[in-house]
């Protein structure tokens, strides 16, 4: 059952998106944090909206993929949207039943929250969705290596990352391993009481935390026979490459920040 | 003959222990051989192979491959290149998320330049048989071939001696031959030395030398066919017999006439038809 794990969100097609390079879709997601907070009326959350839905079509991953992105903070957004519904008392009063006001100013904030929030998630998952972990660590090892003049070890962090996305499905692998000899034995790790199941975990996690240690210590020892030595004076095989769409998707980021500047009251 | 390694004296302790895992060894390794160094667990052998590309460092003696000694900061990344290692478990030596990746790593380290280590992963896929599975990820290989891409690893880098660190014990059979064969062809074929540690005597067989490591010491050195002879030292050495050499010793035991104990199950049967 574990074997077919797929790691992070990742869904390979090949669309302009997949095709960009992991640092220019890191730029544009982590610039398009800031900029969503720009908005704040109906002619700029359209925009941004439009924005978003181009973005998501041309990246060809379907929306139930990007839905299972968003289940999680469902009842995050529909909280923030009441609690902005109920409190907020700006404009025209549209609804009083006992102690309960409703203005039309918290409406229109929940509304605006909400959508806020929703655009946000939307467009980091599809990030993720459209890039595989290990070009992100690329992509981030990149964008961070001129902090490396101040001692950040922005190379160990990548090979930690990119050493642990191997390892996943090797664990996983060895997880099942345990957990069905431990079976053979007996343990029961699906019925009973919470405090009973938690407790059938332990003889699954020791075994697995010692043979990581195992691992760990057997790989830095093979790496080291590699002549692995840290980051310095090291190539590499993994080559980003920054194309003429990458420049022209920043370009666009760049023109929908002006207009949200513009439209903005 | 000329000598691609040479073990001269060497004692080594690990830190805290008292009595030393090596106790004044010494060998030689010659171009293009196969060497076996067979032992039990505990004798040193693995030990002994941490020392030939400078993982250990020797307390007393040295050892120098080519003209470079592990000994010296200087030298120690040419000797890695020279001598690459194949370790026990395919998974823990793994380390890039795909076969190319993982080829890659090892010239990474030494700054192979981009253009260049394409062409030598291509190249070193080949030579072990693994070029349709480039891009496929570790837990999708079985463990004979893993150990196959940790081989392209290490070819990639040119070395000139593969030691295999007891690398086909945690395999299937099928996956021993695959990685057997594997490094017998690049020891026929393009004279790479290989030295193999190993405590299964039917691997040892096919070596050209055998060493027996026995508490730290060298215990015996020489052809298999001799080694295979001084069954009290093999036995004192803590391993078993091969099963061919077991059987034509209890053959003769029964009274079938046979000239001598057979080392190969080829040789036995060959003996065996032949009889009346």
């Amino acid at each position: 059952m574990l074997q077919n794990v797929i790691i992070g969100q990742y869904y390979p097609a090949s669309s302009p998106l997949h095709r960009m390079d992991s640092r220019s879709k890191l730029i544009a997601a982590f610039f398009y944090l800031f900029i969503v907070f720009l908005a704040n009326n109906w002619v700029t959350y359209g925009v941004l909206i439009a924005f978003t839905v181009v973005t998501i079509s041309l990246s060809k991953v379907p929306f139930r993929f990007l839905y299972k992105g968003l289940k999680p903070i469902l009842l995050l957004v529909v909280f923030t949207m009441l609690l902005h519904i109920f409190l907020t008392k700006e404009g025209d009063l549209l609804y009083k039943a006992g102690f309960l006001e409703i203005y039309e100013g918290g409406v229109i904030q929940g509304i605006f929250i909400a959508l806020r929030l929703l655009l946000l998630v939307m467009m980091t998952s599809l990030l993720t969705l459209t890039t595989t972990p290990i070009d992100i660590t690329d992509g981030l090892e990149h964008l961070l290596g001129p902090l490396k003049k101040w001692r950040l070890p922005v190379h160990e962090f990548a090979l930690m990352m990119s050493i642990s996305l191997r390892f996943i499905p090797t664990l996983l692998q060895e997880t099942e391993k345990i957990m069905k000899a431990q079976m053979a034995r007996g343990a029961d790790f699906t019925s009973g009481p919470i405090k009973e199941r938690a407790k059938a975990f332990v003889p699954l996690l020791v075994p697995l935390f010692v043979s990581s240690f195992k691992r760990a210590e057997e790989l830095a020892l093979a790496m080291e026979a590699r002549g692995y030595r840290g980051g310095e004076g090291r190539t590499r095989l993994r080559a980003l490459e920054w194309h003429q769409r990458d420049t022209f998707a920043l370009i666009l980021l760049a023109l929908l920040t002006l207009s949200l500047f513009l439209l903005r009251n | 003959m000329e000598n691609i390694i040479t073990v001269k004296d060497v004692t080594f302790s690990y830190p805290g222990e008292e009595t030393p895992t090596l106790k004044g060894v010494s060998l030689d390794v010659h171009k293009g051989e196969w060497l076996s160094i067979v032992g039990h667990n505990g004798s040193g052998k693995s030990t002994l192979a941490k020392m030939l590309n400078g993982l250990l460092l020797p307390s007393e003696g040295a050892v120098n491959v080519s003209q470079y000694t592990t000994g010296l900061p200087d030298d120690i990344w040419e000797v890695r290149r020279l001598v690459g290692m194949v370790f026990q478990n395919p998974d823990n030596q793994f380390v890039g998320t795909s076969v190319q990746d993982d080829i890659a790593f090892g010239l990474e380290n030494f700054g192979v330049p981009r253009d260049e280590m394409v062409k030598r992963i291509n190249e070193s896929v080949a030579r072990v048989g693994m070029e349709a599975f480039l891009n496929q990820e570790p837990h999708q290989l079985s463990g004979g071939q893993k150990q196959r891409v940790a081989i392209a690893g290490i070819l990639a880098q040119k070395p000139s001696v593969i030691v295999l660190d007891e690398a086909t014990s945690m395999l299937d059979p099928i996956g021993r031959i695959e990685v057997i064969d594997t490094v017998r062809e690049l020891n026929k074929k393009e004279g790479i030395t290989v030295i193999s540690i190993t405590h299964d005597l039917e691997e040892a067989l096919s070596a050209d030398r055998v060493v027996v490591m026995k508490m730290g010491e060298k215990a015996a050195e020489g052809v298999p066919e001799d080694i295979f002879q001084q069954r009290e030292l093999l036995k004192s050495a803590g391993l078993d017999l091969p099963f061919s050499l077991k059987l034509s010793e209890a053959l003769r035991h029964q009274g079938v006439e046979l000239d001598k104990s057979y080392l190969t199950q080829e040789e036995l049967v060959n003996a065996l038809w032949k009889l009346a």
